[in-house]
């Protein structure tokens, strides 16, 4: 079931999507390269407590928020842009979030427009920062 | 407009690379993101397993040629995407890319390069501009 645009309006707050990044996840995403995303040692050399996450790791929180709650409408019509704009390394929780800032008619639909942004649960830090818009039946 | 003697500029067709969506491609998005996502192994909207939406997210970085040579690391300082179709498990994808942007910002050097996915009719299914940068004194190093 996907939900319609008269069942949202603006500044309605698209269900979170939240995790702890493990080592674990964070070489699993960046293998078989290996680097300071994927080698703690390297990491440490350059500076860094742990892995640092591989900005895409946050195209993923993005785009599984959205899939979960706009289903195939974000597949075959979601639009993304984001900044990183802090680092985040392995063993912190992010989360996703995405906050409805306007619905726009067109033709027979609706492009609901919506900032985003992760948050870093041990410091509150943004570390991206956006917009994404997708586009509803009415 | 600056020609960079690298031949990184601006317009620059990189590789075309073919992928087939395996299960190990979906395996590995799950394990990046601890997910399951029970579309990705059964039933979805679109009659059948998909592969997730953003199952290439750092695969779509992977041509060759859209850095100096001897950088070092890069910053990866942002992305957009358009997701236009969903993928499948056993598909075969195409995956294009180009260099679409080259500048100084800030006493770094910025490359964007766009990154495509079609099907086999060659429809487009996802694409991305990823911005990476360093700093110019990294690439005498």
């Amino acid at each position: 079931m996907t939900v319609r645009a008269g069942e949202i309006g603006v500044g309605f707050e698209v269900p979170a999507f939240s995790r702890l990044i493990t080592r674990e996840m964070a070489m699993a995403h960046g293998a078989p390269l290996v680097n300071f995303h994927t080698d703690l040692a390297a990491a440490r050399r350059m500076g860094f407590a742990d892995l640092v996450i591989a900005g895409p790791m946050f195209v993923c929180f993005f785009s599984e928020m959205f899939t979960r709650f706009y289903g195939e409408r974000w597949i075959t019509g979601g639009d993304l842009d984001f900044k990183l704009v802090k680092p985040v390394l392995a063993n912190e929780t992010i989360t996703a979030h995405a906050v409805v800032t306007a619905m726009t008619p067109r033709d027979a639909a609706v492009r609901v427009a919506m900032d985003v942004w992760c948050q870093r649960k041990e410091d509150g830090a943004k570390t991206a920062v956006g917009t994404a818009s997708v586009l509803l039946e009415p | 407009m600056t020609e960079y003697a690298d031949g990184i500029n601006p317009g620059l067709e990189l590789d075309t690379r073919e992928i087939v969506i395996t299960e190990d491609w979906i395996e590995k998005y799950r394990r990046s993101i601890d997910d399951e996502n029970p579309w990705y192994a059964g039933e979805s909207p679109f009659g059948g397993p998909i592969a997730p939406a953003a199952v290439f997210n750092y695969e779509m970085e992977m041509f060759k040629g859209w850095h100096p040579p001897g950088i070092g690391n890069v910053l990866n300082t942002g992305q957009s995407w358009e997701f236009r179709g969903p993928m499948r498990p056993g598909q075969r994808v195409t995956l294009k890319g180009r260099v679409v942007e080259r500048y100084l910002k800030r006493g770094r050097e910025h490359v964007a390069m766009e990154a495509s996915a079609y099907d086999e009719d060659g429809n487009l299914l996802c694409r991305t501009v990823t911005v990476h940068s360093w700093t110019p004194a990294a690439e005498a190093s």
